[in-house]
């Protein structure tokens, strides 16, 4: 080798080494002088993922221990909602195959907006294990369609309950927002009635798993760390399921009875079978508030909204006639009828403007003379109550004369309009005293409803004509004032009067418990496994003086109602010596125009819009409460457009409480008779 | 062979020592010394190369946790394969020193007759990953040529350049450049950007040292300039190559794997792991980012980011070091060399495995550009490993006989 060869041989030699020296300075500088435990927190965060899986949701039973809601594993399809064109063609036409379902049918279940668009469309439902295995075995010709194992709720007695039990649906982003760290995308969550009452409680904790994963998100090796979750408590209602479910028969019975009955009352013009669109009932224990059973009819199966159901499914629930997605126990807004003459007679007596005994001469109609206007307030077809001769609260309570308490309306409005404001809102104030206007606090969702009295008055015209609506907009003074035909109406529980099963059942449970005014509850115990969670007492939220002379007055005068009065069609051959039933009926008229059919007539003044739109036929009412000297149970039955009180909600009654008092007199439940082709009191 | 003079007078104080003085000596009529190659084997280099080879193997190890979990293999799956490669590379390693240096001054062009008709095969026959198409699958084996192509420039420009020592004019030169640009070319046609800069490292280098004049070197660096320039005005290199380079310009932190920012994303991930390893590093089968697969490539091009994470400051300076000594053996056995061409080839090897080493640490710790090159020795890949084994073989070959 030349010595200039060596030369630059050696200058090779200095070059490695330099490469090698930046090397190692740079392995310096990333490794050792620089914040390692900066770049050690960024490697945890970026490696780790948390999976989280849901709890099994609690049970509910009824107050005898049997299962109402209960969950079962089942297999599903599911597709991928993010497939487009030819993968979706695909995948509907191979599964439309299979399944044996119209593509029309998996399409919309695709194309459902309801769900957001990265979740998995639901296809199928308790998937056969033969269609299981052929999409395993054969995943190359079924991609994009996936077969998964799920827990899903399962309601055993069908739509039995489902106004109370309520249903369950998949969280949508609006509970993720407001639930941040408690819910997955996927899970489910309770959507009304008991199931979203109690979701903290049925819900439980779900169980997570912490992971590593690689950067295609695939998990490595063993969990980090594990949460077992915990499952949701059970709940123990204090629903009796027998009971429930005759008070549905019933109802349904009642139902069925009523859409056979001609109608004179509603169009003038001719005969109308009732439509009875719809109906509740509620049996309240009068002593602690505990609700026996609670139905609203139409009704639903919960167990469709368990995997989820259609855009059009969803639209026809709401469509349909009676709602049955509505729970019409806790949130009908009706007006109360006659079932509401407890409150007026009881304000009477604590206002002193009519003692008990004092009688009124037995009219058909109810004259009220202002200034030099007179206005006429009549029984139906303007007959006497119950034939000649006087009235006393007794027997205008067993006999329902509308005239009786009409007076009482009128009298009270007198001291209202002289300046007397407490004493003349002795109804308003003795509604709101047994629970009208307020919610009763209830578990479940409810209405507060409505007392309406010369504030409420002006308040509501007064923001009607500001939002315009006519006729208030423009001329409200003409509207703002709350006249004598206001408080007449009250006093009958007409008028804009409303109040739900539930608010009258727990009037009359306060009444006839001697004045406690409960909260109504339908969940009696909370478990957790063996061990209880939470026990419900009875909660006493108003303590109320009923005056001894007023009580014994109007007890007997609603014991009459059953034994002689208007109900004693529907009580006939209930053995009333064994069970003492005491009871109002009620025929609320829904409509200010009794011939809704035809125009209104020129020159008369309704009330106000709200009252002419809501033309509809008489609600069907009856509270009934037995024993009546030593009160356990009320029951209040409302057939909306189901005709006369005394016709269809009292027989139905009197099946609950055959069914209620089974073990004194027997198991016979009567069969709800064809009412009587007569106009009947109301 | 003219007689020689005593040792005294030849060397005077005793300026040579080791085997060059028992050589001497036993001319002399001395009893130490032994001409036979065999007796002269570097087995220093061998130890370190097979120590390096290891850590290779258990790195392939470390690394492939995730990967052989995602894809269900066997665990040891790359680890066999890789040991079957460093077994043949052993066996090549003693084929390449056995075989007398000497005789490639005639068979050069032999040599490079072969191969680069491989280079044309593969790229109709081959297949390929990561935007190149560069190998032949053989059983449980990949071979690429142009792993053995960088040999074989080694062996063609050194041969031709030890052929005119010394009077390497602007034709001669052109026609050495062109021995190796044919080679070049092809592996820029398999879209192999780091090879093609490996083999262009080794000729300058084998060129340089061949005597190369300082006017013809800026030629040369003018005309690679322009081609480079070319090539990338005519749209040559696609958009990978491309956004390799654009990520190594250009380092943000990316937090997430897109397709647009793949690159960069992988050079993030590389040098978070490398300074996740710390002084001491994380332990070896510990790292957190090595075991979870967050390096893309972690064991082949990007290996050297799991000897970071997982062996801290301490064992990736350890295993540059042990390169280091890689580089002394066969300098030294470029300037101990019996003659011109044992030098030159000495330092084609040098040039190649230098190249490489700086190349791939220097990517995964973001001072050079993104290529798909292996660190020698420890990246898995089994040409690669039996080519590098090879080319230590020439460099024993060279050692051994500088007194035969």
């Amino acid at each position: 080798m030349t010595e200039h060869s060596r030369v630059r041989v050696s200058i090779v030699g200095v070059i490695v080494v330099a490469l090698f020296s930046a090397l190692l300075t740079r392995l310096w500088f990333l490794q050792v002088d620089t914040s390692a435990t900066r770049i050690a927190t960024a490697v945890n965060q970026r490696s780790i993922r948390t999976v989280f899986y849901e709890s099994p949701r609690g049970w509910i039973y009824d107050r005898n221990g049997e299962v109402i809601v209960r969950n079962r594993v089942t297999w599903v399809i599911k597709i991928d909602r993010r497939l487009t064109g030819d993968q979706q063609e695909q995948a509907i036409t191979k599964l439309s195959a299979l399944l044996e379902v119209p593509r029309a049918n998996i399409l919309e279940r695709l194309e459902d907006k309801r769900i957001s668009p990265l979740e998995d469309a639901l296809i199928a439902v308790d998937v056969a294990d033969e269609i299981r295995t052929e999409i395993s075995e054969h995943r190359e010709y079924y991609p994009y369609i996936q077969v998964e194992q799920v827990a899903v709720r399962e309601y055993p007695y069908g739509a039995s309950l489902a106004s109370v039990l309520g249903y369950i649906g998949r969280v949508n982003q609006h509970d993720l927002d407001r639930h941040k760290d408690e819910y997955g995308s996927r899970d489910t969550i309770g959507r009304a009635g008991l199931e979203a009452a109690l979701e903290a409680q049925l819900r439980g904790h779900r169980a997570s798993e912490t992971v590593s994963i690689n950067p295609a998100g695939e998990i490595i090796g063993d969990p980090i760390r594990e949460d077992p979750g915990k499952a949701g408590n059970d709940v123990y209602l204090t629903i009796d399921l027998g009971l429930q479910q005759q008070v549905e028969t019933s109802l349904l019975e009642g139902i069925a009875v009523a859409r056979r009955t001609q109608n004179f009352d509603v169009s003038a013009c001719c005969l109308v079978n009732y439509r009875a669109t719809s109906a509740a009932a509620v049996v309240l224990d009068a002593r602690s508030g505990e609700v026996l059973a609670m139905a609203s009819l139409p009704s639903y199966d919960p167990e469709e909204f368990v995997t989820g159901v259609t855009d059009a499914r969803w639209q026809q629930l709401r469509d349909e006639e009676g709602d049955p997605l509505f729970n019409r126990a806790t949130k009908s807004s009706q007006p109360a009828g006659s079932t509401f003459k407890l409150v007026t007679a009881l304000a009477a007596v604590n206002s002193n403007v009519r003692s008990v005994d004092e009688g009124i001469e037995n009219t058909g109609c109810y004259r009220n003379v202002t200034g030099d206007q007179t206005q006429e307030f009549c029984n139906p077809g303007k007959q006497p109550t119950g034939g000649a001769g006087a009235l006393d609260m007794r027997s205008a309570l067993s006999l329902s004369s509308d005239t009786y308490f009409y007076e009482i309306g009128d009298v009270l409005w007198g001291v209202w309009d002289a300046g007397d404001e407490e004493t003349g809102d002795a109804i308003q104030n003795t509604a709101r005293d047994y629970g009208f206007g307020e919610k009763t606090g209830i578990e479940i969702g409810e209405v507060a409803n409505r007392v309406p009295d010369a504030q409420w008055r002006f308040d509501y015209t007064h923001a009607q004509a500001e939002a315009g609506v006519e006729p208030y907009a423009g001329n409200v003074n003409e509207w703002d004032d709350w006249n004598p035909a206001d408080n007449i109406n009250l006093a009958v529980g007409q008028g804009d009067l409303t109040a739900s099963p539930l608010q009258l059942a727990n009037a009359y449970a306060t009444f006839f418990n001697g004045g406690s005014l409960l909260r109504p509850y339908l969940v009696r115990e909370i478990r957790d496994g063996d061990e209880v969670v939470r026990e419900t007492e009875p909660n006493v939220r108003r303590r109320l003086t009923v005056p001894i002379v007023a009580q014994q007055a109007i007890v007997t005068g609603l014991i009459n109602a059953v034994s002689g009065g208007t109900a004693q069609r529907a009580f006939a051959g209930f053995p009333l010596d064994v069970v003492q039933v005491a009871g109002k009926t009620g025929t609320a008229q829904r409509s200010k125009f009794p011939a809704c059919a035809e125009p209104v007539p020129a020159g008369s003044q309704p009330d106000g819009p709200e009252d002419i739109v809501d033309c509809k036929g008489d609600t069907s009412w009856f509270v009934g409460v037995a024993p009546a000297t030593a009160p356990e149970y009320v029951v209040v039955v409302m057939v909306e457009e189901g005709g006369f009180g005394g016709d269809i909600a009292a027989p139905i009654a009197r099946q609950i409480f055959e069914k209620l008092y089974a073990d004194r007199i027997g198991p016979v439940i009567t069969p709800i008779p064809d009412p009587p082709e007569r106009g009947g009191n109301r | 062979m003219t007689a020689l003079a005593p040792l005294s007078d030849r060397v005077p104080g005793g300026r040579l020592r080791g085997a060059r003085r028992r050589v001497l000596l036993r001319r002399q009529g001395g009893t130490t010394a032994d001409p036979h190659p065999l007796a002269h084997v570097d087995w220093f280099l061998v130890v370190i190369v097979l120590a390096i080879s290891s850590l290779g193997l258990a790195m392939v190890y470390s690394t492939t946790n995730s990967i052989t979990q995602v894809n269900e293999l066997s665990r040891m799956h790359f680890v066999w394969r890789q040991a079957l490669a460093l077994a043949i590379g052993i066996i090549a390693m003693a084929v390449t020193a056995a075989f007398d240096y000497r005789r490639w001054r005639e068979l050069w062009p032999l040599v490079y007759g072969i191969v680069i008709p491989l280079l044309v095969i593969v790229r109709f026959v081959g297949t390929g990953q990561g935007g190149t198409t560069a190998w032949f699958d053989i059983g449980p084996l990949q071979f690429q040529p142009s792993e053995i192509a960088k040999l074989a420039i080694v062996i063609a420009v050194g041969g031709y350049c030890h052929a005119h020592r010394g009077e390497l004019d602007a034709w001669r030169l052109a026609v050495a450049v062109t021995v190796a640009a044919v080679a070049m070319g092809l592996t820029m046609l398999q879209n192999d950007l780091g090879t093609m800069l490996v083999m262009g490292g080794c000729t300058v280098a084998i060129l340089y040292v061949s005597g190369l004049r300082l006017v013809h070197m800026i030629v040369l660096a003018l005309l690679a300039a322009s081609v480079l320039f070319a090539l990338i005005a005519t749209d040559s290199f696609n958009e990978y190559r491309l956004e390799r380079l654009y990520s190594f310009v250009n380092q943000e932190r990316v937090e997430n794997a897109t397709e647009a920012n793949k690159t960069e994303y992988n050079l993030q991930q590389s040098k978070d792991a490398i300074a996740h390893g710390g002084l001491l590093g994380q332990g070896y089968g510990e790292g957190e980012l090595t075991q979870n697969g967050f390096v893309p490539e972690q064991h082949t091009d990007f290996i050297f980011t799991a000897v970071g994470e997982e062996l801290g400051f301490v064992g990736a300076t350890s295993l540059l070091l042990m390169f280091a000594l890689v580089a002394w053996r066969i300098w030294r056995a470029a300037m101990v060399s019996q003659d011109f061409q044992g030098t030159l080839l000495c330092i084609g090897v040098l040039a190649i495995l230098v190249f490489q080493i700086f190349e791939n640490a220097g990517m995964t710790m973001g001072i050079m550009p993104i290529t798909g090159i292996p660190l020698p020795f420890v990246s898995y890949g089994g040409s690669a490993l039996i080519a590098y084994l090879a080319a230590i073989g020439i460099v024993i070959n060279v050692h051994m006989r500088r007194f035969s």
